[in-house]
């Protein structure tokens, strides 16, 4: 059963996009709130006026962890792994996949869109810092076994 | 403010019911709902029949509900309620059944929480916890609660200067009550400082001895009126007070404080008890961290000084400081799914009534039970917490 690769319908909008170091994400039409977790309606006026959007990326980590453990062999084969929570400028707290250099909470870092190993859309913050912010990022796929 | 809830005079809790915990079990949700409602029957001497109200809270109940739960134990009610609210489901049941009683809805209400543990059962459950859980918090490492845990612990110790070992404490102390609590699913296993700090890692900066073992097992408790409780000479305990809050502190971006400072105030005051005066605390100890979030926020101690506050008082059953989680806590005793929501408001109801045998705290009378449940994504999003006061028949 694979219950990494699922995420909810609601979602579809986060597969396809470039891999490029931006971040999409729901903006609300009417009242421009940005969401996270993808929801249906807007978490802030409930209108029924979400779309996918290109927002600001800019993040500071609010908290990291290494995982020692994990419920699924695909993670199990590669611990330990790093997370963290992070707070966006453009609002929403987001967790991400991170390098393990990168589990320091205060760090400013940037969040972009990437494909995990199992296909599924996903979440990685990497150096914005970085002099080629693409490698940075690639960097950081490779080291958590994504697809670049 | 809001407004203040009803007093909930004339309403008692009695009966309290604990299944021994079991690691993994066979059984399905129905084994241990009916059984604690066996139990109860036993301990209060009522007919199945008399039951005419039934609140059951599981995680692992799917697809039977409460209604079909009325079935298959060949029971009528005329009021039904089930409780979604994971480590709050207790407190909850309670106020809802309290008002049910009051307004004459129903006369003897059973709440009940009850869960099994299959070996794939808590990983199913944590994987398709809610819709966030499936897409933005389980693909990151499939650590299920431990993951947003570990980052509460983390900005928790960094914003108060918490240590492991204040942690440790809290543990400890479980540990020990535990130790003297035949139901405790690890009461034989000693757990001192050494021994707690040289665990091993789970999710940084958890460790083996933060994070409770999911196990299957059943708590409950009756809800009726006073003069029923006295008339089947049962002791009980009296609501003093009781509140819920839940989503509080939205814009929070780490959940460092919960609902509980929002309502605290209030329900000392409709009490007419002050935390002084509580003698026996029981937290939802999912994990360490959130106890003292809820001391903190329940106005034990000023909101940051849970380290300092756990490193001059005691928590043991006997230590003569503030007992907490008298039973061992999930921490010690498993977490049996949502009957791990009712561990807090059982073990209050057996202190204050004097019937906690092994673990009993002398003299104690005023109880305080706190609730916190349901990880949607990066936060607990239930508050809740009830004073008792013990009275016997």
């Amino acid at each position: 059963m694979n219950r990494l690769g699922a995420r909810n319908p609601v979602s579809r909008g986060l597969y396809g996009l470039p891999v490029d170091g931006s971040l999409t994400l729901q903006v609300c039409a009417d009242c421009a709130a940005v969401q996270y977790p993808p929801r249906e309606l807007c978490r802030a006026c409930l209108a029924d006026a979400l779309a996918w959007r290109r927002v600001d990326g800019s993040a500071t980590v609010l908290a990291a962890t290494t995982l020692a453990h994990s419920l699924e062999e695909d993670f199990r084969a590669r611990l330990p792994w790093h997370v963290a929570s992070l707070a966006l400028d453009a609002g929403p707290v987001v967790f991400a996949h991170i390098e393990a250099r990168h589990a320091r909470s205060g760090i400013r870092l940037r969040v972009a869109n990437a494909t995990d190993a199992r296909g599924a859309w996903c979440l990685v913050a990497f150096d914005a810092a970085a002099r080629d912010p693409l490698a940075a990022l690639q960097a950081t796929q490779h080291t958590q076994g994504m697809h670049a | 403010m809001s407004s203040a809830p009803a007093s909930y005079a004339g309403v008692v809790i009695a009966a309290p019911v604990s299944l021994p915990h079991v690691r993994f079990s066979e059984h399905g949700a129905q084994w241990f709902v009916g059984g604690v409602l066996r139990e109860m029957l036993r301990a209060s001497g009522l007919r199945k029949g008399e039951i005419d109200g039934l609140a059951v809270a599981s995680f692992t109940l799917a697809p039977d509900s409460v209604v079909t739960l009325t079935q298959y134990f060949d029971m009528s009610v005329r009021w039904l309620e089930q409780l979604p609210f994971g480590g709050a489901s207790g407190v909850l049941a309670l106020r809802r059944a309290a008002r049910a009683v009051q307004a004459g809805d129903a006369e003897v209400i059973a709440c009940i929480g009850g869960d099994t543990n299959r070996p794939e059962g808590f990983h199913d459950l944590v994987a398709g916890f809610s819709s966030f859980t499936v897409d933005a918090s389980y693909p990151y490492g499939a650590a299920g609660p431990n993951m947003p845990f570990a980052l509460i612990t983390r900005a928790y110790m960094e914003r108060h200067g918490a240590l492991r070992e204040d942690f440790g404490r809290i543990c400890i102390a479980q540990r020990h009550n535990a130790q003297h609590n035949p139901g405790a699913l690890l009461g034989s296993r000693p757990l001192d400082m050494e021994a707690y700090l040289a665990a091993r890692a789970v999710a940084e900066p958890l460790h083996l001895y933060d994070c409770v073992m999911p196990c299957a097992g059943g708590e409950g408790f009756l809800v009726m009126r006073e003069e029923r409780a006295r008339a089947l000479g049962l002791p009980f305990a009296r609501i003093l007070a009781a509140e819920e809050l839940h989503n509080a502190f939205p814009s929070d971006p780490i959940q460092l404080r919960g609902g509980w400072e929002l309502f605290a105030p209030r329900l000392y005051a409709t009490a007419g008890v002050s935390p002084a005066e509580i003698d026996v605390l029981q937290t939802y100890d999912d994990y360490p961290v959130i106890c003292l979030l809820q001391m903190e926020g329940l106005g034990l101690c000023a909101p940051g000084e849970g380290p300092l506050f756990v490193r001059e008082t005691p928590l043991g059953f006997d230590s003569g400081g503030l007992p907490h989680n008298t039973s061992g806590g999930q921490l010690s005793a498993g977490q049996a799914g949502a009957a791990a929501g009712f561990m807090g408001v059982v073990e209050a109801l057996r202190q204050v009534t004097g019937a906690a045998s092994g673990h009993q705290v002398v003299g104690a009378r005023y109880a305080l039970a706190s609730g916190y449940g349901m990880i949607n994504y990066d936060r607990g999003l239930c508050s809740a917490a009830v004073i008792l006061e013990g009275e016997d028949a």
